[in-house]
């Protein structure tokens, strides 16, 4: 693991990086067949990079994301819904539920490690489900929410734009998205992201060191989960739905099936290649990984 | 009312021996492998519907419990030679990974061989019908599962216990490059431990078949615990506590659905949490 230091990237490297992420993010509507598809796509990358903080650069299988993203995403639907909240309010709101949640489960999974570690994340992740399908006043069980607002972008009074058009959400998810990655590439870059990568490689030794490993684990949970939880309202807003058993694109309909979506974001996760948490690019392979 | 109670922790004693069987291979795995299989569940399910084709091209239920096992066995043995073997030097984390990726292929080519639908298979001929002591009523299919799959545990432990296989399994467990220096071609012994285990996923699916179906899908409404939540709370690479923590499951479920149908997977996997939270190696596990 040692043979290629992650860190610092070059300039030029990330900036060439950066290039191709808009490269990708400007030419992904016009090869996939429709903007709702290729929203879809950035949505489930974004999930895919919060992911990547906890699997690729701090070595945490979680299999709790589906909680995070679900959260985020009924959390978002419930403000816009009851309190008529507008777009970025409710997105805040689905970054803190998502945030709280990931403290809750990571304060709790990270007391085990390894294979222990996993299979409370699991847990989590199925008592979650039981909650959102029993609380069906709120979440509408089965059935899940209908008709999930999609808010214009507006100050004050005027309204700036109506995200209405399935194009014009793209470029709104895609916006998002690229701040999301330069944001995560500020926090892997700095010294809190080589922290998460020395836990990755030898958390014993990042103990002994004088970092308090668990701390860190906590609060990389927190960020991957604020921004899971963003992901979950974006992707509400996008089908103007919102269920515990509807996150898997396509087929679902018939076989509601929450394992199923969990596992599927997983396949999404596990497609973004090898070596996705030692090079820069880990950020850009998920959304690769998605396309392929 | 306590006829049904008794009924019920019966009922879940059935099933619980069914988890027994799939618990008690993964755990072998585990023990001697130190191998995390996350696949399991998919071959429980490929032997359900393997059971299912048997039974519908012979219509004999005792051909499918021969020849199902077998089946699943010998891929599993295959997948093993070819990819399981360049894994096991790595973390738990890669394996879980590797091996999650088996499972959404076996069960995706499930739904495309029989589709997403469920298939029933018809509870064999012999063992239809209940035992009827005093007011009390028992599926003889159920008291069959508890018999077979008790038989089938007792064999198991004699040949972990009894035979030369089994004592190069449990020396294995102890130290794989003690046995491997001795002379042992362990690779082999790897091999066929690991179809070995899944093979007895292979037949608890086809001991599952006849009472639910094979359903390609877990849901609220079909509870189907994950295997590896069984052998955690039991203990990993525990016999006897995969055979405990298979019992507590069945009952606990079986007692869930008459209580509160849909809190079932809750209090599993609560209790799971609890139990790796308060007590992390099982119930009767090891350090």
């Amino acid at each position: 693991m040692s043979e290629k230091n992650p860190l610092p990237f070059a300039k030029t490297q990330s900036r060439a990086m950066l290039l191709w992420v808009v490269a990708v993010l400007i030419g992904l509507p016009l090869i996939v067949p429709s903007a709702t598809l290729a929203s879809e796509i950035l949505i489930f990358a974004m999930a895919a990079l919060a992911c990547n903080l906890l699997l690729g650069y701090t070595g945490l299988l979680s299999f709790g994301q589906g909680i995070f993203f679900g959260a985020g995403a009924y959390c978002a639907a419930l403000l816009m819904i009851h309190l008529q909240l507008g777009l970025f309010t409710a997105l805040l709101g689905a970054a803190i539920a998502g945030g709280f949640l990931a403290l809750l489960v990571g304060a709790l999974a990270i007391r085990r490690t390894g294979i222990y570690f996993v299979m409370l994340t699991l847990a989590f992740s199925q008592m979650a489900y039981f909650v959102a399908y029993t609380l069906s006043d709120w979440t509408g069980g089965d059935n899940g929410l209908l008709s999930v607002p999609r808010p214009e972008i507006r100050l004050g009074d005027t309204v700036l734009l109506s995200l209405a058009d399935a194009r014009v959400f793209y470029g709104f998810v895609a916006v998002l998205f690229l701040l999301i990655f330069i944001g995560a590439r500020r926090v892997i870059a700095s010294p809190f992201g080589s922290t998460l990568m020395a836990i990755r490689e030898n958390e014993t030794r990042a103990s002994a060191i004088g970092y308090d490993t668990r701390h860190f684990k906590i609060l990389v949970f927190v960020l991957s989960g604020a921004v899971t939880g963003i992901a979950g309202a974006l992707y509400a807003m996008l089908l103007h739905f919102c269920a515990a058993v509807e996150y898997r694109p396509g087929d679902v309909r018939e076989h509601p099936d929450h394992d199923h979506y969990r596992r599927h974001r997983f396949a999404v996760r596990l497609l973004a290649g090898r070596r996705f948490h030692r090079t820069a690019g880990g950020f850009l392979s998920p959304t690769c990984g998605r396309v392929g | 009312m306590l006829n049904l109670y008794l009924f019920q922790i019966l009922n879940g004693l059935g099933l619980g021996m069914i988890y027994f069987l799939i618990a008690v291979g993964l755990t072998i795995i585990f023990g001697l492998l130190n191998f995390v299989n996350f696949a399991h569940g998919a071959f429980f399910l490929l032997g359900a519907y393997i059971c299912y084709t048997a039974v519908s091209l012979t219509g004999n239920f005792w051909l499918a419990l021969l020849i199902a096992p077998l089946v699943v066995a010998a891929l599993a043995w295959v997948i093993e030679r070819v990819l399981i073997q360049r894994i096991y030097h790595l973390p738990h984390m890669f394996q879980i990974l590797v091996t999650l990726g088996i499972a959404l292929i076996i069960q995706e080519t499930s739904v495309m061989i029989w589709g997403p639908v469920g298939k029933s298979v018809a509870v064999p001929e012999l063992l239809r019908g209940v035992l009827v002591v005093g007011d009390f009523v028992y599926p003889y299919y159920r008291l069959f599962l508890i018999v077979f799959s008790g038989l089938v545990g007792l064999g198991l432990w004699l040949l972990l216990e009894r035979t030369r296989f089994g004592a190069l399994v449990r020396a294995g467990s102890e130290s794989t490059e003690t046995v491997s220096l001795l002379g042992t071609n362990i690779f082999r012994l790897f091999s066929m431990t690991f179809a070995l285990g899944v093979g007895l996923a292979g037949m608890a699916g086809v001991l599952f078949a006849p009472l639910r179906g094979a359903q390609p899908f877990v849901g609220p409404e079909i509870p189907r615990p994950s295997p590896s939540v069984v052998v955690v709370i039991g203990g990993m690479g525990s016999f006897s506590g995969a055979l405990v923590g298979g019992l507590l499951v069945g009952v606990v479920q079986s007692l869930m659905t008459t209580l509160w149908p849909q809190g079932a997977s809750l209090m599993i996997y609560g209790a799971m949490a609890v139990v790796i939270l308060v007590r992390p190696y099982g119930l009767f596990g090891r350090a």
